[in-house]
């Protein structure tokens, strides 16, 4: 098993600061926009960015939950 | 009968004929001639029926185009003549050959007007795709071939039973909608199944596709699984399984792909997961979902082969897709880190890329129709390839913490077939109108209305800030050097220990048996050969 550093490189500090810019900005537009969707969710403040992010979050933890139950050695089938 | 008359993409198959006996630059232009006279071909066919003839007492249909066959042998066409330049380093004549006999195939078929006729190009694509997984270099890739080779064969066969029982009961050949409530429809979409990937069926995706050769995944990855969508498309529409067993198809492959290793095999999760979107698309069968399917096949088709283009350049620089060995390849690759970004924005949905203005077609058409749940579960499978594809790809390729080795840009020819697909997924996401005018209904849907270009936004941009939050604390799962169980375990792993383990004391129970009755047998002709004496 390998491992990789999984932290943002001192260069990447600045594309941080421009997305969490644009984020605030997006949910100071979404204060103003009234948006008329087919689901009543969908009218809530920020719904988007907010099922963006649990996505997200929830597709990473999924993957992890299923990789317990999932991994194998990488030679696993040629094992048998 | 001259050869114009020919259905399109039977050129492709007979010119692939000669491929091997030309060397390399005659062999190229040979190639992209052809693809050209062929496309010309597709493209001046109106609906309707243009080539018949009587084999054996069946009526075939040898060419019928309708409004599905136009916007998809286009994109089969386009995809075949970006893969003669993206192939043109390999220098490889089995996989020039292959490959576009293989193109001709699944071309063939889509103009194929009945089951008979498709049976013959669908065991044909099967045949000819193999040579370029057995074109691979890995030490996998003998036995990947021969399970995608089983499984593709198994569903030509299944086809042509189904296509057989629907014979029999006096229903005709002629490929249109099925009822799949009886065994010859079931059997039938069976069949199409296999080769759309769909659940527990899909293990020959992810086992066989990163296992061929740079060119020859980027081939594979843009016909086989089309092919069956638009078979699913002439066939089922409106069959509401197709709505919920898409949208766990869209889900489910976004999980194992957040935590595989090796990249090209991400893609092959990925692939799985488009599918997904595009199968909710028939199922719901609405003008608006059915547009969604048509157009998203068309711009998954260029996003798809764009990404398995990039990553096959990295293989063929680095020697490697895993994410635990790639990291900060964009000064050694500027060019491919551009391409990659821009399929990875594509398949994302970013305003102003085609993933934009062609999946949300389908994605507004399920709650259009109040599928609300399966409009969730297709959200998730969209930040699934936002975290997956767009950003994980890149950034663990390109970027990241790692200096990265000193390698060479990705080959000139190479780089020109990346640059053609990019060129696509811009100008698509920037000017939808002439693929919206080739789809099969008229598009009513506007992607740019400011609630959807501000809702997709706070998507993507939220689920950036999401990577981002994980990645400042640390939690980002790190990458490990494994196999992940996928559907195929069953026949693999699962199926061998069970015959094993119920044929195992059956053949000892035989054996004693043998032997016993040879002991008493000699033990008797003992006794009476002593008592003769």
């Amino acid at each position: 098993m390998s491992d990789i550093n999984q932290t943002l490189p001192p260069t990447g500090k600045k594309a941080v600061l421009v997305i969490v810019g644009l984020s605030l900005l997006l949910g100071f537009l979404d204060i103003f926009h009234i948006r008329h969707g087919k689901s009543p969710a969908e009218e809530a403040f920020l719904f988007y960015g907010i099922l963006g992010f649990g996505a997200f979050l929830t597709v990473v933890i999924g993957g992890v939950l299923l990789r317990k139950l999932i991994i194998r050695a990488e030679d696993y089938y040629d094992a048998d | 009968m001259t050869l114009i008359d020919l259905p399109p993409g039977v050129i492709l198959i007979l010119g692939a004929i000669i491929v091997p006996f030309l060397s390399h630059r005659p062999r190229q232009i040979w190639m992209l001639g052809l693809i050209t006279l062929s496309a010309l071909q597709a493209w001046s066919l109106t609906p309707g029926i243009h080539l018949e003839t009587s084999i054996l007492g069946l009526d075939l249909i040898l060419t019928r185009a309708n409004a599905f066959t136009q916007p998809f042998s286009l994109v089969f066409h386009i995809a075949a003549a970006i893969n003669v330049f993206y192939a043109m380093n390999g220098k490889s004549r089995v996989t020039d050959a292959s490959g576009l006999a293989y193109a001709g195939a699944a071309i063939a078929a889509l103009f194929a007007g009945d089951f008979a006729t498709l049976f013959v190009y669908w065991e044909l694509t099967a045949i000819t795709s193999v040579l370029l997984i057995l074109q691979g270099t890995s030490q996998r890739r003998l036995g990947a071939a021969m399970r995608y080779l089983l499984m593709q064969v198994t569903s030509g066969v299944v086809l042509l039973g189904g296509a057989a029982l629907l014979w029999d009961q006096g229903a005709g050949l002629v490929i249109g909608p099925l009822d799949a409530t009886t065994l010859a429809g079931g059997m039938i979409l069976f069949a199409f199944g296999i080769k759309a990937a769909f659940p527990f069926l899909n293990g020959w995706l992810q086992d066989a596709y990163p296992e061929a050769s740079i060119s020859g995944t980027v081939m594979l990855s843009a016909f086989t699984t089309k092919l069956s969508i638009f078979m699913l498309a002439q066939c089922f529409v409106g069959l509401e399984w197709l709505i919920y067993i898409g949208a766990i198809m869209a889900v489910f492959p976004v999980l194992f792909a957040a935590v595989e290793n090796d990249l090209r095999r991400v893609l092959a999760f990925s692939l799985n997961s488009q599918l997904g979107f595009m199968l909710v698309g028939i199922g719901i069968g609405t003008e608006l979902a059915l547009n969604g399917t048509v157009a998203h096949a068309f711009a998954s088709t260029l996003y798809k082969g764009l990404l398995f283009m990039a990553m096959g350049a990295v293989l063929l620089r680095a020697g490697t897709t895993k994410v635990s060995e790639l990291g900060g390849l964009w000064r050694s690759m500027p060019l491919t880190a551009s391409f990659c970004i821009i399929g990875a924005l594509s398949i994302s949905s970013f305003p102003l890329f085609s993933g934009f203005v062609t999946k949300s077609l389908t994605i507004g058409a399920t709650l259009y129709e109040g599928h609300f749940y399966v409009w969730l579960a297709l959200i998730f499978a969209s930040i699934g390839a936002l975290q997956n594809v767009g950003i994980r790809i890149p950034y663990f390729t390109f970027f990241g913490n790692k200096r990265g080795e000193k390698l060479k840009e990705a080959p000139r020819t190479m780089l020109i077939a990346m640059a053609l697909a990019s060129a696509l997924c811009i100008v698509i996401g920037l000017y939808p109108q002439p693929l919206y005018a080739l789809l099969p209904y008229e598009v009513t849907y506007s992607a740019w209305s400011a609630s959807h270009v501000l809702s997709e936004l706070q998507l993507l941009l939220f689920g950036t800030l999401a990577f981002v939050f994980l990645m400042v604390r640390g939690l980002y799962p790190p990458a490990i050097d494994s196999t992940l169980l996928n559907s195929d375990w069953f026949f693999r792993s699962l199926a061998p220990k069970l015959i094993m383990t119920i044929f195992r004391p059956l053949w000892a129970s035989y054996s004693i048996l043998i032997h016993g009755l040879k002991t008493i047998t000699f033990d008797l002709i003992g006794y009476f050969m002593s008592h003769l004496r």
